[in-house]
């Protein structure tokens, strides 16, 4: 009998079994995931936040000026009928124009004195007008349309069905 | 020897990643879609309206009629977009105005006045095809809305200049010659 006859099956000497091959993260697909969601979450955020912006809307007094414009603007804001104002930016009304007043421009010059003297001007004139603005009262102030705050002396380019131009806000208040 | 076909990996990453640039492009179609599509209904192809064009060179103006660029029929195009807007009907020109300095009389001061000598003030009168939104009731031709005071970049050969709306729907007015 041989002894040295080895009965044993023979045994790879790589031992490990090798991994079936599956999907591979590195730090890079983490990053990208991270960021579509994150854009994911705002759209959703931003579309609950209008949502919500729409159930709390309400009309404000607001008071416009336009200044320094030609007769034909200042005619084309002053008309007896209320105008629906829309702005420029994205074609959505904002509310109406329930008043106009159109005055003469008047500009500061200096005199032979060097004194600076209120003169009006003969071609350019001063419009105000006065609108019934949608929106919603924040903590911040009035939002029109919910979305863009409106504060005294910020300007918005707005137009009506006769006319285009930049509006800046003078006043704003609670409709009475 | 027969090699081993490489199989293509397609994991989860890439999949959001398709998904994600999808999303970008149909959203960006629906909105190209919705810009370039003409607005409700009428339309009128013999739509005038009026431009002005301030503090324009005596010379270059004086030029320009010689060179026969402000007849009738002249196409204007956006300077910004390089689309045609219209052909021009009519231009003219006057003589630009200046004001400042004081000058006293009885009441106190009224604001001095100057003829340029070398600028204009021009007024073109152009003939379009405008499209009209019957939910605001405006004209619009090309994009641009006919409202008064609306920017108007026009350009027709050898001159561009930004001007703005003073009249819209203007009726039969004589032409320039």
């Amino acid at each position: 009998m041989n002894k040295n006859v080895n009965t044993n099956k023979a045994v790879p000497k790589n031992k490990k079994k090798k991994k079936a091959s599956g999907p591979r993260f590195n730090v890079f697909d983490f990053l990208i995931i991270f960021a579509i969601l994150i854009c994911a979450g705002a759209i959703i955020v931003r579309a609950i936040f209008i949502g919500t912006a729409k159930k709390d809307m309400t009309t404000a007094t607001v008071v416009f000026e336009v200044s320094y414009i030609s007769d034909v603007t200042a005619n084309a804001l002053d008309k007896e009928e209320p105008q629906p104002i829309y702005l420029q930016s994205d074609d959505t009304r904002i509310g109406t124009i329930i008043k106009a007043e159109q005055t003469p421009q008047k500009i500061l010059e200096k005199d032979e004195n060097g004194i600076l003297q209120s003169v009006i001007h003969p071609e350019k004139y001063t419009v105000k007008t006065t609108a019934n603005i949608e929106g919603v009262w924040s903590d911040d102030g009035f939002l029109i349309n919910g979305t863009q705050l409106a504060t005294v002396g910020k300007t918005f380019d707005i137009y009506t069905p006769y006319v285009s131009c930049t509006f800046t806000v003078v006043s704003i208040s609670p409709k009475q | 020897m027969v090699q081993k076909r490489k199989k293509v990996r397609f994991n989860l990453v890439d999949m959001l990643i398709v998904i994600f640039i999808l999303a970008i492009i149909a959203a960006a179609t629906y909105f190209l879609i919705g810009y370039f599509k003409p607005d409700a209904n009428s339309g009128n192809n013999d739509f005038k309206f009026k431009i002005r064009i301030e503090n324009v060179n005596k010379e270059s103006w004086d030029s320009l009629k010689e060179l026969g660029l402000l007849n009738t029929g002249t196409i204007v195009k956006d300077a910004v977009t390089g689309e045609e807007i219209g052909t021009i009907y009519a231009a003219e020109a006057k003589e630009s105005l200046h004001y400042g300095g004081l000058i006293p009389d009885e009441n106190g001061y009224i604001l001095g006045t100057a003829v340029s000598e070398d600028e204009y003030t021009v007024y073109i009168t152009i003939s379009a095809d405008a499209e009209q939104d019957n939910s605001r009731k405006i004209y619009k031709v090309n994009h641009i809305r006919m409202l008064i005071g609306e920017t108007v970049h026009f350009k027709i050969k050898s001159f561009t200049a930004t001007a703005y709306i003073v009249e819209t729907n203007i009726s039969d007015e004589p032409k320039s010659p």
